[in-house]
Parts: structure tokens; sequence; C-alpha cells
């Protein structure tokens, strides 16, 4: 028996070298080959091996047993080795191979905002389980702590044609310092700053501020809403409800068919309108969106001579500086060939960037509307901003058309559904408009969770606890 | 190597100072001054370690200085503490090792602050990191008489009932069940955060491999008892130098490839 004990032992420290070793070669691999060494069919054995050594210590040491603490440490060990052996890939493989258990052991999720998807998927994006659910990105946020610097950064956007005959837009930073000339990259416009004020605010004429104007067919104005919330005026002819129910920095329509989605991109450039309701009663008779540059036209009753709805967003008449304000304005002289322009540029209250079209100046005439945005370069005052903060993704649980559930996923905050952990992971750094989860099984999982505080209260009991006993005991029998 | 002429950077330094004074007086036998010199080095080390706190606005644990300051300042209250508790002594050298710790604190990390990234945002972050301070403080102790151990049986005069392999294990038995601790919290942590419990990239394969070597001190010392005694010694040192891989060489190293881990820019 003695002889057993002894050639257990040795068998313990054999297996626990032999992981040293092998645990110093993988750090020379890196995390994926390591990864695949730790999960080859040798290792297996070992694992096996290791989870047999310690039921054969139990089987030979008395002391394992009766005494707590080292049972609890040798059994939390077990734990964790099986428990880590029943979640791991191989363990979903033959899960799958001879249970039929559809059950994908990791994978990932690519959502975009206003889209769902139901599939857990590989690095190439083909699925490798579908799930009983899917997940709809709801929204998309980053948080960013405050840049060091405060001076606001240009950057100019604009289509680069690829070798192979493609075009896309490119977006590049431009260095400036006021008073100096500066050509703009991908265009043949050149900049000079001639006033930059770190505190700015628009100035508007007295009058000129933004509303939506209500008038008639002719043109004479019925009404008025400012552009918030609720606003809303009742006519007694024709005798409608005129009301905001939404008011949009950057409308945006996400994704199509019944997956459709409208969204505010605040902060992601300016596309301002005005979610209208029009109603006689309880009775809805039309629910539409306004834009400045396209006006909603409502027929109060079939044939009725029409409303117009007109957002109106007279632009700024001047600039003021100003210590509270947040935001800068920049004067900029644009000089195209022969062409000169003299502009401000200055975001909205509120908003950390600001852009200017170069179209007008660029193609010698006023914004051309057929001009597609695709085609038109543009230049943009973007607020400094330090690493990321925080980001998170917004999604509901649908499950036969109906939410089941939503969660705000972020990093060390994932959700934990139908046997899965979806954590945030990455995002696109282009656009942020899509979300990158990594999703894995929560097979084992208990058994982990449980080996790990059984080991770590054994570790302390057996180590700490007879000393503490034993100076406490001293302590109160007084004995020196 | 560049001099810190910041203000935490010059308390870095006087923390030096007094831990290199206090190890002289200490050495000369002058038990009073020496810790004296000692615990107001630690005072010194703890109000760095609060005026970071405050300067960076979350736990100043996140970087290499932030790491080797807080070992730093542990140095004392972890030999106070032997001493009182455990019956071992060693203080002298105690406090050369905090200057030993504080050297690449105060001469070659970058201090610079950093926003805390959404991955160390968590509250794991402290408990799991700060039981790797205090079990790493507590072994490099250990690897002291350990050390002692290898060469010697009995000490020249101090506590000359206990032995320098037994006062090392004593020490021992105190940072492992800390060890244990970093390493769970870190899987628990690697789950929530990651998906995963373990990811096989250098630091957590060093750390494992750390653990590892003082799991295999204790078998072989419950095997071979005090049969193999510089043996025993030798497993100490060991794991201190396991340690100080998983330290500095996976953070600094390009020779391990990149893993989740790799703070190194």
């Amino acid at each position: 028996m003695k002889q057993l004990r002894q050639a257990i032992l040795l068998a313990v420290l054999a297996a626990i070298f032999l992981l040293m070793a092998l645990s110093a070669i993988g750090a020379v691999l890196g995390a994926e080959k390591a990864r695949e060494l730790f999960n080859s069919v040798p290792m297996i054995v070992y694992w096996v091996l290791a989870l047999l050594l310690l039921a054969a210590g139990f089987a030979s040491f008395r002391r394992l047993i009766v005494a707590p603490a080292g049972l609890a440490m040798h059994l939390g060990a077990l734990l964790i080795i099986g428990g880590a052996m029943w979640a791991s890939e191989t363990a979903h493989q033959l899960g799958t191979a001879w249970f039929g258990v559809q059950k994908a052991q990791s994978g990932m999720m690519h959502i975009a905002e206003g889209e769902a998807d139901d599939a857990i998927r590989d690095e190439h994006g083909e699925p490798l389980v579908k799930l009983p659910f899917s997940l709809l990105l709801k929204d998309f946020r980053i948080e960013y702590w405050p840049a060091k610097e405060t001076q606001w950064n240009l950057f100019v956007v604009a289509p680069v044609m690829d070798s192979e005959g493609h075009m896309a837009r490119h977006q590049q930073g431009v260095a400036w310092k006021p008073g100096e000339d500066i050509p703009l990259p991908m265009t043949d416009v050149h900049l000079k700053v001639l006033q930059y004020l770190p505190h700015a605010r628009p100035t508007f004429a007295a009058s000129a501020k933004p509303h939506m104007a209500i008038t008639d067919a002719a043109g004479k104005m019925l009404g008025d809403l400012p552009p918030e919330t609720g606003a809303e005026v009742t006519f007694k002819e024709p005798a409608v409800t005129v009301k905001i129910t939404r008011v949009f920095q950057n409308f945006k329509i996400m994704g199509g068919g019944p997956q459709r989605q409208i969204i505010d991109a605040v902060g992601q450039g300016e596309n301002p309108a005005l979610q209208v309701l029009v109603s006689r009663g309880p009775e809805t008779v039309w629910e539409g969106y306004v834009f400045p540059q396209m006006p909603g036209q409502v027929e109060p009753t079939p044939g009725a001579s029409p409303l117009i709805l007109q957002y109106a967003m007279p632009g700024p008449t001047g600039v003021a500086e100003d210590p509270a304000s947040p935001s800068p304005a920049m004067e900029l002289l644009l000089t195209h060939g022969s062409r000169q322009e003299r502009q401000w540029l200055m975001p909205e209250p509120g908003a950390d960037m600001a852009r200017l079209p170069l179209a007008p100046l660029v193609a010698g005439g006023p914004e051309a509307h057929g001009m597609g945005r695709m085609m038109a370069p543009e230049l943009y005052l973007v607020q400094p901003r330090g690493s990321v903060k925080s980001y998170q993704s917004d999604v509901a649980i649908i499950e036969d058309n109906r939410k089941v559930g939503e969660a705000v996923i972020e990093v060390n905050h994932p959700l934990y559904w139908g046997g899965y952990h979806f954590c945030q992971a990455d995002y696109d750094h282009e656009n942020e408009m899509y979300t990158v989860l990594s999703v894995s099984s929560d097979s084992g999982l208990a058994v982990v969770y449980l080996g790990m505080a059984v080991l770590s209260i054994g570790a302390f009991w057996r180590f700490w606890g007879e000393a503490v006993w034993g100076y406490t005991r001293k302590k109160m029998l007084n004995v020196k | 190597m560049a001099l810190k002429l910041t203000d935490i950077g010059i308390l870095i330094y006087v923390v030096m100072a007094l831990y290199l004074a206090a190890a002289g007086a200490l050495a000369m036998r002058k038990r009073l001054a020496g810790t004296a010199l000692f615990a107001l080095g630690f005072a010194v080390a703890a109000f760095a370690f609060v005026l970071r706190w405050i300067k960076v606005e979350h736990v100043p644990l996140q970087n290499m200085f932030e790491v080797f300051l807080c070992l730093g300042a542990l140095m004392w209250p972890i030999s106070l503490f032997c001493r009182r508790f455990l019956g071992v002594g060693g203080e002298a050298a105690d406090a050369v090792l905090g200057f030993i710790i504080l050297f690449p604190a105060g001469l070659v990390f970058d201090a610079n602050k950093e926003n805390l990234m959404p991955a160390l945002q968590s509250p794991l972050f402290f408990p799991h990191v700060f039981s790797y301070m205090l079990s790493y403080v507590i072994l490099a102790k250990a690897a002291v008489p350990a050390f002692q151990g290898l060469f010697l049986q009995r000490p020249a005069g101090d506590l000359a009932a206990l032995d320098y392999e037994a006062a090392a294990n004593r020490v021992a038995r105190m940072g492992f069940p800390l060890l244990t601790l970093g390493l769970v919290l870190g899987m628990w942590w690697g789950k929530v955060a990651w998906g995963d419990y373990w990811n096989w990239d250098p630091k957590e394969l060093w750390s494992l491999i750390s653990w590892l070597v003082y799991l295999g001190y204790f078998h072989f010392r419950y095997m071979f008892g005090l049969r193999f005694r510089r043996a025993n010694c030798a497993l100490l040192i060991a794991g201190l130098a396991a340690i100080i891989l998983t330290l500095l060489w996976v953070n600094l190293s390009r020779i391990f490839a990149s893993g989740m881990h790799s703070y190194a820019s």
C-alpha cells in the first residue's frame, strides 16, 4: 500500500512537471497554437490520466477524504478539469456526434444596427448552429473618454477609384494651422483657416429659428410649431391636430423589408427630420416624416385642399464667441481653380462634428441634389476624442416574432440566454454601425464554478486554517 | 531609463532611499532605527499609491508602473506580519527586496496616465490583481530564506529555533492560497469578459506554471519531507523565477507571441 502511495505521488510530481513543460512550450507558440496543443488527442489522454490520478489519490490516501481542506482542494481540481473537459470543443463535437445535441462550443455573431441574426457563426460568417431565437440590434453605442487635446480635427471624405475601377469613400485627416495654405487630399481644393474660435455659437436673426411651418396649398401660413417632441396645434378648419412625435438629428433607415428600422444616428452626420402625426380625434389622418428639403403634403380629408408641412431650418447669420459653448467655429477660405469661397464651419449645438459639402465649390454651382452623396467630396470638422470608454449593444431577443427579452450587452456584462453567453467582443471601427459578439456555450459552467470555489476555500482552509486556528487558540488560552 | 521628476516619481525615490537606509540600519543591528525607517518608507509609498489613485481616477493597478509601486509598498506590511504572526524575520533582506522592486517603477516603466479600457471596468479587476500583488510579495519574501537554506542549515543568531527551510515553508504556505485565488478569479473574470475561462495565452500559461511550481513544491515536501532540504528551497526559488517571468518577460518581450494580456505597445 505504501508503495502504491509512493507511486501515485511520483506520478503526480511527473504530471505536474509535464504540464509545466508543456505550458512553457505553449507560451512560446502563442495563444492559438497553444490552444490546439492543449486540446489535442495526446493532451486529452493526459487530462483523463490526471482525473484518474486524482481519483487514485482519493482511493489510497485516507487523509484526502477525512480532512475536509485537503478533500476540498483535490475535489476542486477534479471538478475544474472535468468541467473544463465538458466545456471543450471536443466534448461538444462528441455530443453532436453521439447524442445529436446541436450546441456550438463557441462562435460569433456579427449584427448591424436594425438587423437581427439567429445563428452562431464561424469567423467566415458561415453558420455553425441555428438558435431557436434571434438577436435584434436595436442600437449600438460607443462612449469615449475625453481627449487630451482640445483643438478639433479636419477630415476630407471623398470618393476614390481603386485599381479595379471601384469607387469607395475614403477618409483622410488634414493637419491645419491658422493662416496656412493647405491643399486638401483627394481633391483640387485649397483651404486656409482664417479664424478658429474654440468656443463659439451661431447667431441667428431673431426671426430665423428652426420651425415647422404649416401652410395651405396657396402658401398662406396656418400655424407654426417649434421642432420639439410633443409640440402640437389643432386647427378648426380643417379639423385636424398636427403633432410632432419625434425629432431626428440624423434620420437613417437601416435594413430593408419587414426588418426595416428607422433610427436617429446622432453624432454621425446631419439629416434632420420631424416625425409628424396628423389626426382627427383618435383617428390618424397621416403619419410621416418631414425633411427640410422634402416638405410633407397632407390631405385632411380625401380630395380636400392639402396642408403643406415645411421643416424650415434657417442657417445662422453669424458667429459669436461664447466661453460657455463646447463647440468651436472655423472660418475657412476655400479655393478651387479660380473660384474662391468664404465659409463658416460650425457644428450644431451638442454635435461632435460639422460637415461642409465641397460639391458646390467643385461642381461650380449650387449643391446638385442629383449628385449622389457617394460622389461628393466633403470636409468635416470633428471633435477629438480619447480612447473608447465603453461600447454597448442594445439588443432585443426575438422568438416567433415576439420580443421575449432585451439586454444591453457590454464588456464584462454578457447576455446569458438559451445556454450561451453573448459577450461584447468588437465592433465596426470605421462606421460604428455593427457589433461583434462572441458566443460561448455554458456546458460545464456550474461544475467549473463550483470547482473554483471549492479549490479556493480548500486552499485557504488548508494553509491558513490551521495557523489561524492555532494562533487564536493560543491567544484564547493566553499561552505564549 | 529616465528620472521621473514628478511628484509621485520623487516620492518613489524617497521610499527607495528609506528602504536602503532601513536595510543598512537593520544589518548593523540597529533594530529600532531600522524598523522606523522601514515603516516610514511604507507610509510614503502608501501615500504615493493614494496620490496615483486620485490622479488616474481608478484603482491604480493597470500598468507595470502602478503594479510595481503597489508591490514595493506592500513589502513592509508583509514583513511585519511574517515577524509577528509567523515568527519569521529577515527584515533587512525585505527592505532590500523593496528597493529592488521599486527600481523599475522609479526609473524604467512609463507612468503616463491611461484611461481604463472597457475590459478592465469590472468589480473583479481589483480582487484579481490585488490577490496576485499580495501573493507575489509574500512568495518573494519566501525566496529569501529559501536562498539562504540552499547554503546554510541554521541561521546565524536570529530566531535560532527556526530553520531557513522551515521559515521559507511557513511564508510559502501564507502566499499559496492567495496565488490560487488570483488564478481562480482570473478564470471567472475571463468567462464573464471574454466567454472563456482560459485562453492559453503566454501570461496565463506562465501564471499557471508559477502555480504549478508551488503545487509541485508542496507535493514534493509532502512526499520527501525534510530529506531533500535543498531541493525544497530550490523549488521555492524556481517559483519566484516563474513569477518574475509572468510579470516581466511576458509583458515586455516579443519572444513570446502576443495574446489577450499583452499591453506592451
